[in-house]
């Protein structure tokens, strides 16, 4: 993992953030830029360089004025993940998927100068395996490190407790997670998330309901509340499951939307391109 | 009743609620259960499959401690009496009717008893039968008993060569004793078969009245007389001759029809006389009675063992029908 370069993409967010460090997204901030913005008093903006001549002669107050630019601003970009037991059940592939997804984020993020920031998020919190604005790779691999040996918590993610450590200002949030419990524990977050440009990041993988066998018997454990329920398949039963599947991606589709943003299916291994076809197609 | 030989074993039987908790298939984690649709058939299934690991462990457990019917009793009523037969077994039965060594087809007082009997037993399968026989002294055959099998085995057992005399009095003193410590049920009755008579000592005379009295039983004679011997119902020509030593068959007729008990002589003079004769008890003694079966000890660890085999064979094949990842 650590000795691969990780896979980056362009991203851009539909909010402009307001920054004063310039960077690469277009932002509130009004300096030296491409795009001409307004006019503004030399007092207000002292840089005799940007004095247009015209607009100070037609100023009927006689004052001098100075013409400024939109100036492209660094975003926060921030991975929120979900580190419960379901993340990282079963085959080493979903570890393997987080990882992957964390590297190339966050190397993308770097790509565009910007900050990156991670918060995982078990059964609660860990300070371990947080980063706030973070620029620098080897933090990020010593995290991914660590990662590959912590503990993912075998209960639901509780993403309240990930509210202190969210981000004011707009900023691109992906929020990674399998989305495997009820939705409505998202409800404590979902007010902070209306601020930012969110990306939900469904993993989920094909061995769980598409590969399943066509016949056979199987006991399911479940990883994060330990009950466990076998199952005789069978191809009837396999389409049901399939077809459930199919049903839950239609319901995470209709609650994020009406978020204002459409969820990623990230299936089976993480894969850059997806991202960049994504934020490629995204309108706005 | 149902009995186990090693009842602290029987503590193993906690083991059975084991496969509530493990239905024994391999578990494979997913991330969410609740997003599985519900599916009856499978929920049958994982339970049979725990209730056949139940029933298999606790089929093991019971064999290994050694589950066992106990001896029982059972009262069963049917028709019939209790029967000893008392059978003559003096050199004189080997001889045929005419009183010779039996030749060729010839066929010798004790064979034809023992065919006749044969059929008689066949005939009154809900009799308890005892067999007894007597010669020089009496001889303890079978006792009471309804084991058909026994029965025909000790009627098959006459064939041997037969001994020396007739000493009846200790046959049927023998006889009598069979009948001493069975409940009183159904008619109880003494077939005696026999060719010749002695005479009853006085001592004797008077054990066996006093034994006839308190058994209630009734007596059946049938006396295979051969050619040109003294008949039962013979007067002799000479009153010097009536007395028991000249006469005994004659003078034991009386004595038995002195008793003022239930009697009945047959005098077969040949094969098909005797098979009358028997056709007559035969049809003469069908009295309801009463009598305790006795079934004995069924050990049941095999058939434990049997059971958690064919369990086990079943929970094996759905072991290999179980999907490996």
């Amino acid at each position: 993992m650590a000795n691969r370069q990780p896979e980056t993409f362009q991203y851009r967010t539909r909010l402009p953030g307001n920054r004063v460090y310039p960077g690469a997204h277009a932002g509130r901030m009004v300096s030296s830029g491409q795009l001409f913005k307004r006019h503004e008093p030399l007092i207000a903006y002292p840089d005799p360089r940007r004095i247009d001549l015209r607009a100070s002669v037609l100023d009927m107050f006689g004052q001098y004025r100075v013409r400024v630019y939109q100036q492209h601003s660094v975003i926060e970009v921030m991975l929120l993940a979900d580190m419960s037991a379901s993340m990282n059940s079963g085959d080493t592939n979903k570890l393997q998927m987080f990882l992957d997804c964390l590297a190339s984020i966050a190397e993308s993020a770097f790509s565009y100068g910007d900050s990156f920031s991670f918060i995982a998020c078990g059964a609660t919190v860990e300070p371990r395996y947080v980063l706030m604005q973070c620029k620098q790779h080897g933090t990020i691999l010593s995290l991914i490190n660590r990662l590959q040996t912590a503990r993912f918590a075998p209960q639901h993610p509780r993403w309240q407790d990930t509210l202190p450590y969210l981000p004011t200002s707009p900023s691109l949030l992906f929020l990674l997670s399998d989305f495997h419990y009820d939705l409505s524990i998202l409800k404590p977050l979902l007010h902070r998330l209306r601020r930012h440009d969110v990306v939900p990041l469904v993993s989920w993988q094909r061995s769980e309901y598409q590969d399943l066998p066509e016949w056979g018997l199987v006991s399911f454990q479940d990883s994060e509340n330990r009950s466990s329920r076998a199952l005789f398949m069978r191809p009837a039963l396999r389409r049901k499951i399939v077809q459930s599947f199919a049903q839950r991606r239609r319901q995470l589709q209709a609650f994020f939307r009406a978020l204002g943003s459409e969820p990623l299916f990230l299936e089976d291994s993480y894969n850059a391109a997806q991202l960049q076809h994504y934020f490629l197609t995204r309108t706005a | 009743m149902l009995a186990v030989d090693t009842p602290l074993l029987l503590a193993g039987l906690l083991l059975t609620l084991l496969p509530v908790f493990n239905n024994g298939i391999r578990p494979t984690t997913y991330p969410w259960l609740a997003i599985l649709p519900v599916d009856p058939l499978s929920s049958v299934i994982s339970m049979l499959l725990r209730l056949c690991g139940m029933a298999t462990i606790a089929a093991l457990i019971l064999g290994l401690a050694g589950l066992h019917r106990t001896e029982q009793s059972r009262e069963r009523i049917g028709y019939g009496a209790n029967i000893v037969l008392l059978l003559d077994r003096s050199n004189s039965m080997d001889n045929t009717f005419a009183g010779k060594t039996p030749e060729g087809a010839d066929e010798s007082k004790a064979t034809a008893a023992r065919r006749l009997l044969t059929e008689f037993v066949k005939q009154r399968p809900h009799d308890l039968l005892g067999i007894t026989e007597y010669s020089t002294a009496p001889l303890f055959v079978l006792p009471l008993t309804e084991n058909k099998q026994a029965i025909q085995a000790a009627i098959n057992a006459t064939a041997t060569p037969a001994l020396a005399y007739t000493h009846i009095s200790k046959g049927l003193g023998m006889a009598l004793e069979l009948f001493a410590d069975q409940p009183l049920s159904g008619s109880r009755i003494v077939l005696l078969v026999s060719d010749g008579a002695a005479a009853i000592d006085p001592d004797s005379e008077l054990q066996l009245r006093q034994y006839f009295k308190q058994q209630q039983i009734r007596l059946y004679w049938l006396f295979l007389r051969t050619a040109n011997s003294p008949g039962l119902f013979d007067k002799p020509q000479d009153a010097r001759d009536d007395n028991a030593g000249a006469m005994p068959e004659r003078y034991l007729h009386l004595f038995f029809s002195s008793l003022n008990i239930p009697y009945q002589a047959y005098q077969a003079e040949s094969p098909d006389a005797m098979r009358q004769a028997i056709a007559d008890i035969n049809r003469l003694e069908h009295a309801p009675l009463h009598y305790r079966e006795r079934i004995p000890r069924q050990d049941l660890s095999g058939l434990c063992y049997l059971s958690a085999t064919g369990l086990l064979a079943l929970l094996l094949t759905v072991k290999f029908c179980e999907v490996r990842r």
